[in-house]
């Protein structure tokens, strides 16, 4: 079967249906596409997302898939010092995320948009040299999709940018390998109206273990440590749970994935072809977080495909590329650079700094100003001490 | 500098098709594609990055020749 569109989309998470909602909307033909029969899934995610991303990119704040509200964080260091914030207001919510998707997929069919799941892209389709669209199959049928532009939303596993020749190789210590278990937790003192963030060198390398609750007594267990790690995650998120004893005998759901923190593709965009989202490796690489960053990849490469389709000039694609990296691939590489440092901490170094921390301007630290960071860590006595921090620390001002 | 050639092996029972392996793999010697998990021989170059990156352990690497 032949079909054509202005845009195929290929990727039916957060990035391809806020793209999709956005070019429809706008009265263009839009195509999205997924291989998962239920859109959404399974899922692959803590689920945790900042309150104000709703507002900025339009999205209704439905019950039905916002499983709790929270009020902030609990950070932990190895010997357990605690570093809170808390607001008197919601922070953020943790979702259900196979809802969230589908619903996401569902604003994006209100807006005009064709969505078809379990069909999976195989290729690019090239004539006269020019990439011409995808190659897809739905329950095995051939699909030819013909489209100006082709958008890949296809996540960390993404091939449609490889296809096109862009290399969105992600090298293993440019990833976090993750593991979660959406479970029941008895016995074991969490507060359910914060999240909880678990950090020191023997518990989760270059990464924490995370508790995201989505009742009092159920929440999202996991973990995220360095890629090219010759443990595996699960190793030590069991590990975890048994040094904590948190028995792992009621355990509603397991996730596993990749997590790209680094590595932000150079290249956004080759000829007709838009990459966005964990497939552009968009993602914050301190937290691990890649919802709202997907969101914001998306808005500005659906704002530069309407003006390369109303202009009829591809080059102004390109737009997106240039926008990108002059203001969130700026505010990504500076996290990056914190996160490279933080990750060179001992354990003792990063007790005495949640130590300093909770002292300083919480709201500031929250907001990500690193700067009122660091303000506190220098004023640290016990960190002033430390020769290799300080010097760790300037490097970073 | 060419590493030791070799197999990649699959636990299927353990795998959950996440793909991390095959972002991690420079030379897409990796597939998932209609749920199936697939390797091919002779794009591997034998880093073994995918081994080292999946979350539950479900690679090995086998020496070949
Ligand atoms: C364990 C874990 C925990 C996480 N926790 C959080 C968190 O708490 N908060 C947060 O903000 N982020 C979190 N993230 C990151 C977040 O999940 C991703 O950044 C986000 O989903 C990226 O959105 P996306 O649209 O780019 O890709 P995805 O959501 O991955 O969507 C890609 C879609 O493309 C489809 N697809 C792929 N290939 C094809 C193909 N060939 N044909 C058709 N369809 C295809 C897939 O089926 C999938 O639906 C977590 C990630 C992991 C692994
Ligand atoms: S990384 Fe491991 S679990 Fe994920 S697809 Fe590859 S083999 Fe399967
Ligand atoms: S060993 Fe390297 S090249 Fe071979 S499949 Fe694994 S990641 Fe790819």
């Amino acid at each position: 079967m032949e079909l054509h569109y202005d845009v195929i989309v290929v990727g039916a998470g957060v990035a391809g249906p806020i793209l999709s909602r956005n070019l429809a909307k706008k009265g263009y033909k839009v195509l999205m596409i997924d291989k998962k029969a239920e859109i959404g899934s399974p899922k692959r995610c803590g689920e945790g997302l900042g309150i104000t991303n709703f507002k900025k990119y339009d999205i209704p704040l439905d019950k039905r898939f916002i499983n709790r509200e929270v009020y902030g964080a609990a950070i932990y260091s190895p010997s357990g010092y605690k570093l809170e914030i808390r607001y008197n207001r919601v922070a953020g919510v943790i979702l259900e995320r196979k809802i969230f998707d589908k619903m996401l997929a569902y604003y994006a069919a209100k807006a005009g948009a064709e969505v078809m799941a379990k069909t999976e892209a195989v290729g690019l389709i090239r004539k006269e040299g020019k990439i011409a669209g995808i190659k897809a199959k739905h329950e095995g049928e051939p699909l030819e999709i013909y489209a100006d532009v082709i958008v890949a939303a296809d996540g960390v596993e993404s091939r449609v940018a490889r296809w096109a020749g862009i290399n969105s190789f992600l090298p293993p210590h440019e990833m976090d390998s993750g593991y979660e278990y959406e479970m029941v937790i008895e016995n074991f003192e969490f507060d359910p109206d914060l999240i909880h963030l678990y950090f020191g060198n023997e518990v989760a390398p270059r990464g924490y273990v995370w508790i995201f609750p989505k009742d009092e007594d159920r929440a999202n267990v996991g973990i995220g440590i360095n890629g090219d790690n010759p443990k595996t995650a699960k190793y030590y998120l069991e590990k975890w749970l048994k040094e904590n004893n948190i028995k792992g005998t009621k355990i509603l759901e397991v996730n596993v994935g990749g997590i790209p923190v680094g590595g932000f593709l150079k290249e956004l965009v080759k000829d007709n072809v838009v990459v966005v989202g964990d497939a552009a490796r968009q993602v914050n690489p301190m937290h691990g977080g890649g919802m709202a960053e997907a969101m914001e990849a998306a808005t500005i490469a659906s704002k530069w495909i309407d003006k390369a389709l109303s202009e009829e000039n591809l080059e102004l694609l390109k737009g997106y590329t240039e926008e990108w990296w002059a203001g969130e691939g700026q505010k990504l590489l500076r996290i990056l650079k914190v996160r490279q440092i933080s990750e060179k901490l001992s354990d003792d170094e990063l007790d005495a700094a949640v130590q300093a921390l909770s002292g300083a301007d919480a709201e500031k630290i929250a907001a990500g100003d690193y700067k009122e960071v660091f303000k506190a860590l220098i004023k640290n006595p016990k960190i002033l001490l430390k020769p290799r921090m300080l010097k760790l620390l300037k490097e970073a001002l | 500098m060419t590493l030791p050639k070799v197999k990649i092996l699959i636990n299927r029972e353990k795998c959950y098709l996440c793909g991390s392996c095959v972002a991690v793999c420079p030379k897409e010697a990796i597939v998932i594609e209609s749920d199936e998990w697939k390797f091919f021989q002779e794009k591997c170059i034998g880093c073994k990055f995918c081994v080292l990156a999946c979350p539950v352990g479900a690679l090995t690497a086998k020496e070949v020749e």
